[in-house]
C-alpha cells in the first residue's frame, strides 16, 4: 500500500501541476480539498477522475463520487487497489 | 503609462518564481493566461494598494491567435481521455478572467481577436473603455501566442490621467458618439495649444475628453 500511495502522489502532482510539490510534502491522511489540504478545486477533481480511468481502468460515474474517494491519498489508494481493472 | 514585455523564449515559470512566487494555480494556467498574469503581475506589482478590490480598472486584451495554443492542446488529449484542464482554457477569455481574479478588479474585460496587431485599433478600444466613467485606469495586452513556444506579449497600463494632457498639453481625446478615439496633436495644428477636459458626470455619464483650443494671449 505504502508503494501505492506514493505512486498515486507522483500522479497527482504531475496531472495536476502541483509545481515544486513532491510525495513528501503530501500527508497520506491530509484532505485534499479545502484550505487545509492541497487546496484542489472542481477542476482537480475531473481531472483526478481522469487519472483513475486512464491509469487504473477505474470509471467513476460522477464527481460527487469522486469527492468520496478523493479525501485523502490514502482513501485513495484502498479505493484504486479495491477497483482497479489494469 | 508603463509598459512590459515579455519576449518569445522567456523561462515563464523562472519569471514567475522571481517576480510572483506566491500563486500556484499558475502552473495550472495555459501559455496564453501564463503570459497575461505575468504581464499584469510586472505591471501593477508596486501599486501601493495591491489587491484592495476595485471596479474602476478595465483589462482588456487582444491577439491573433486567442486560446488556440490551447485549443491545440485540448484537442490531442480527446484522443485519449480529454482533459478537464485543458478544456477550461479553451477560450480567448480566459486571460481577463485570470488577471482580474487575481488582482480582485470587478471593471470590464473584455477579449479581442484580431486580424493582425493594430495599434489604432487597440488604442480605439482603449479610449471606448474609458469612456465607461467607472474606468479611471485600463490594464491592456497584446498575448499574441500560435503555440506555447513563441508569442509575442507587451502590456500596457494606462491612468486616466495619461489620455489628459501635460501642462503643454499635446494629448487630445475626443469623445465621439457610438466610438472614441485619441489623437494626438502637433503644435501646428490650428497653432495653439491644445487640451483636454474630463467631465465625469455630464453628457451621458462617461468620461468624456474634449479637445479644446487654448489660445495663448
Amino acid at each position: 500500500m505504502e508503494n501505492l500511495i506514493n505512486e498515486l502522489k507522483l500522479k497527482v502532482i504531475d496531472a495536476l501541476n502541483l509545481e515544486g510539490m513532491t510525495p513528501q510534502d503530501i500527508a497520506d491522511d491530509a484532505p485534499l480539498f479545502g484550505e487545509d489540504g492541497l487546496g484542489l478545486d472542481s477542476i482537480d477533481v475531473l481531472e483526478l477522475i481522469v487519472l483513475l480511468e486512464k491509469n487504473y481502468g477505474i470509471r467513476l460515474a460522477t464527481p460527487q463520487e469522486g469527492k468520496k474517494v478523493f479525501q485523502s491519498m490514502a482513501v485513495m489508494a484502498d479505493y484504486v487497489a479495491a477497483n482497479r481493472t489494469k | 503609462m508603463r509598459t512590459v514585455n515579455i519576449p518569445s523564449g522567456t523561462s515563464l515559470a523562472d519569471l514567475y518564481r522571481e517576480h510572483v512566487g506566491d500563486y500556484p494555480k499558475f502552473f495550472k494556467m495555459d501559455t496564453a493566461c501564463k503570459l497575461g498574469f505575468l504581464l499584469a503581475e510586472l505591471l501593477v506589482k508596486e501599486d501601493p494598494d495591491r489587491f484592495v478590490p476595485r471596479e474602476d480598472r478595465a483589462v482588456l486584451v487582444f491577439s491573433r491567435f486567442g486560446s488556440l495554443s490551447d485549443d491545440r492542446n485540448f484537442a490531442a488529449s480527446m484522443e485519449e481521455l480529454a482533459s478537464p484542464a485543458l478544456f477550461v482554457y479553451t477560450l480567448p477569455n480566459t486571460v481577463t478572467g485570470e488577471i482580474a481574479i487575481r488582482n480582485k478588479y470587478a471593471g470590464e474585460t473584455s477579449a479581442y481577436v484580431l486580424e493582425a496587431f493594430d495599434p489604432d485599433q487597440i488604442l480605439n478600444q482603449i479610449c471606448l473603455a474609458f469612456q465607461d466613467r467607472n474606468t479611471r485606469s485600463v490594464l491592456a495586452a497584446w498575448v499574441d501566442c500560435p503555440s506555447d513556444q513563441e508569442w509575442n506579449a507587451i502590456g500596457w497600463l494606462i491612468e486616466l490621467e495619461d489620455l489628459l494632457p501635460p501642462a503643454e498639453g499635446h494629448h487630445c481625446c475626443h469623445g465621439h458618439s457610438g466610438g472614441g478615439c485619441c489623437h494626438h496633436h502637433d503644435e501646428e495644428e490650428g497653432g495653439g495649444h491644445h487640451c483636454c477636459h474630463h467631465h465625469d458626470e455630464e453628457e451621458g455619464g462617461g468620461h468624456h475628453c474634449h479637445c479644446k483650443e487654448n489660445k495663448q494671449e
